[in-house]
């Protein structure tokens, strides 16, 4: 087997295992367009760097690394990059790209992500990833390429931090009628 | 649980996509999407750049299965991931392929696109927003890009123009598209103190209209999150009504690391700037109050760990350096986290004194044995002490804890004599190598005896401590 083909068995395997994985990791913190850009890019990162993934339990992490970090370079410029896109896909008669899926969420859902999104960046991609990707500290810190007891404390304290905010936004809800003191 | 538990377990509640096998529709094949990358890479090389492929994206149709259902997914995604790899490619053809790269020819628009470019970031440097929107035509001028443009304009005017610009180079151009590329330091000090260095500016010129993209050879995230991280521990109120992305309209502003590239938010930063970049050289030092909170967030901790049996974890967070009775201790509250029942529940924990860089905080906790609240000692006070980032735990406080260790002792010796020599008797263990407190030791093994014996312990007390029949 060349180089090349040892390569591409390699990606293939990668791509298949974890695509999903990657998916639901941009899908879960941007709109199901930019995470299908997101995750290609990430893609596209991983066959650029393809000799250098680590290998096992390792490459999801290290997937999502690239995520965290495609994403936040991709916040600021996916409006201008959207625009570029629908330029280029234009020229070729691409299908047309639908507006993003509105998310029903709940009251509460909506609080206590409204919360979150107050918090830093780093605060919230540690709830993330350990709320919703479900890592364990030592993954977290591999995928933030900081030390397990940082990611300790730092967990610790976004938790509170999430509380506080999410307290901040409860006090600031308009009172309902009965709360109102039972006007009529 | 505490309310920061029930917090985030809301929060993993909202996960928006809490299983994703539902996404799976959205996915083309490995193949395909190598094959894409490769077919791109060859069109490139073979056209030396100045080819936009005429079948560009066209393909997802003919090659993917998916049920009827899926087909706009599927589709959507297909073409998202067209686009994207195809700007990547143009985007950093140029460096990757092994032969120089080619001089742009005269009919191309790489000219014209560097000439724009140059201008461009004139403009930007000199806080010049109505000749910004002039050059980039329709192609930058939602609210969002003029509000971006008007965050710039007040660094200008406060002297301090965004970047240098040290030149500008065509990377690829063909008769429609041109990738422009300049270098440029950025002339925040807060951008040295993060440690960015020189970036590219990099631009795209397509179909007569300029656009400018993020910059490149740097996380120009960690610039902002600094002056985010900054203002949101000193400056909180202003943060929220001029930095904060939340204070504006949902897609009305361009954000990045915590910042709403707004000129309400420039405002803000510009005369901090020094201040900002001071802060993070000095290694971001938190305000005295914040120490408070810090020195709180991390008794909390020793408490959940305790109560989770999470030894390692205690040892990490306890100064001095545990000695080896206080690791028996933690097993000790392991064995009974272990069988389902946390030594205590924490009501609050609090800074109760802080002097100079020690905080002396305070839990107040419930003991969860049965044998405590038949003692009538269940509620307690642990006191720590916090410096440095360890914290020191003092003995508790608020009753007679020992009452409790006494009380099985008792038990122990009454009716499981010879189990209590084993396990909880000072016997073999050496004084000073465990915590040894009326009548039994704090260790692990003593626990596991202890554990199943709390209920019977507890009405044995309620029963007037009766011995058993000789």
């Amino acid at each position: 087997m060349n180089n090349s083909t040892a390569a591409e068995t390699t990606f293939k395997r990668i791509y298949e295992a974890h695509y999903e994985a990657v998916l639901g990791y941009c899908r879960r913190r941007v709109g199901p367009t930019d995470a299908h850009d997101a995750t290609a890019e990430v893609f596209t990162i991983a066959w650029r760097k393809i000799a250098t993934v680590p290998e096992g339990d390792r490459t999801l992490l290290w997937l999502y690394g690239v995520a965290y970090k495609v994403l936040g370079h991709q916040w600021r410029s996916r409006g201008r990059r959207r625009r570029l896109e629908h330029r280029v896909a234009a020229l070729a008669a691409a299908p047309e790209l639908g507006p993003d899926a509105v998310v029903v969420q709940r009251a509460e859902d909506r609080q206590v992500q409204s919360a979150a999104a107050r918090l830093s960046g780093p605060d919230q991609e540690i709830l993330r990833l350990a709320g919703w990707e479900e890592l364990p500290h030592d993954q977290i810190a591999e995928v933030l390429d900081i030390s397990v007891s940082a990611v300790d404390q730092r967990f610790h304290r976004a938790k509170k931090r999430l509380a506080r905010e999410f307290d901040r936004l409860s006090n600031q809800r308009p009172p309902t009628s009965a709360q109102e003191g039972g006007r009529a | 649980m505490s309310h920061p538990d029930d917090v985030f377990a809301a929060f993993i509640d909202a996960n928006p996509v809490p299983d994703v096998a539902v996404l799976e529709g959205g996915r083309p094949s490995a193949e395909l999407f190598l094959s894409d990358l490769e077919r791109r890479g060859t069109v490139m090389k073979t056209t030396e750049g100045r080819r936009i492929p005429p079948d560009f994206g066209d393909q997802p149709s003919r090659r993917l299965s998916a049920p009827p259902g899926r087909w706009l997914v599927a589709a959507a995604a297909f073409a998202a991931v067209l686009a994207v790899g195809g700007i990547w490619w143009a985007v950093t053809a140029g460096n990757r392929g092994p032969e120089p790269a080619q001089p742009p020819p005269e009919d191309t628009v790489g000219p014209e696109a560097l000439t724009q470019a140059e201008a461009w970031l004139a403009a930007l440097n000199a806080g010049d927003v109505e000749s910004i929107l002039a050059i980039a035509g329709s192609s930058q001028a939602d609210v969002d890009d003029r509000r971006m443009y008007e965050y710039h304009a007040v660094f200008a005017a406060s002297g301090r123009p965004s970047t240098t610009v040290h030149g500008c180079e065509i990377e690829s151009a063909n008769d429609r598209l041109a990738m422009v590329n300049c270098r440029v330091t950025l002339n925040d000090p807060v951008a040295a103190a993060v440690g960015l260095g020189e970036l590219i500016s990099p631009f795209t010129y397509f179909n007569d209209a300029l656009t400018w993209q993020p910059f490149e050879g740097g996380d120009i995230g960690l610039l902002n999150r600094a002056y985010a991280e900054y203002l949101q521990l000193f400056r909180p109120a202003e943060y929220e009504a001029a930095c904060s992305p939340l204070a504006y309209e949902p897609g009305s502003v361009v954000q990045n690391g915590g910042i709403a590239l707004t000129g309400e938010c420039a405002e803000l930063q510009t005369p901090l700037s020094d201040a900002v970049a001071d802060w993070v050289e000095q290694g971001r030092p938190q305000p005295a109050g914040d120490l408070e909170a810090e020195a709180v967030a991390a008794a909390e901790l020793w408490m959940e760990r305790l109560n989770s049996g999470d030894v390692e974890g205690l040892v990490e967070i306890t100064g001095p350096l545990p000695i080896d009775a206080d690791r028996h201790m933690f097993e000790y509250h392991a064995v009974f986290a272990a069988q389902g029942r946390p030594s205590t529940t924490v009501e609050s924990c609090a800074a109760v004194s802080a002097a100079g860089s020690r905080v002396a905080v305070e839990c107040d906790v419930v003991l969860s044995d049965p044998v405590a609240e038949a003692l009538g000692v269940d509620r307690l006070v642990f006191p720590f002490s916090y410096l440095d980032g360890l914290l020191s735990w003092q003995p508790a406080t608020g009753a007679d804890i020992t009452l409790i260790n006494q009380a099985y002792a008792e038990y122990l010796q009454a009716y499981h004599a010879a189990d209590y020599e084993i396990a909880c008797a000072l016997g073999a263990n050496e004084l000073g190598s465990v915590v040894y407190s009326r009548g039994v030791v704090l260790t692990g093994a003593c626990a596991e005896l202890q554990a199943p014996l709390s209920d019977a312990v507890a009405q044995w007390i309620r029963d007037g401590r009766p011995q058993p029949a000789q």
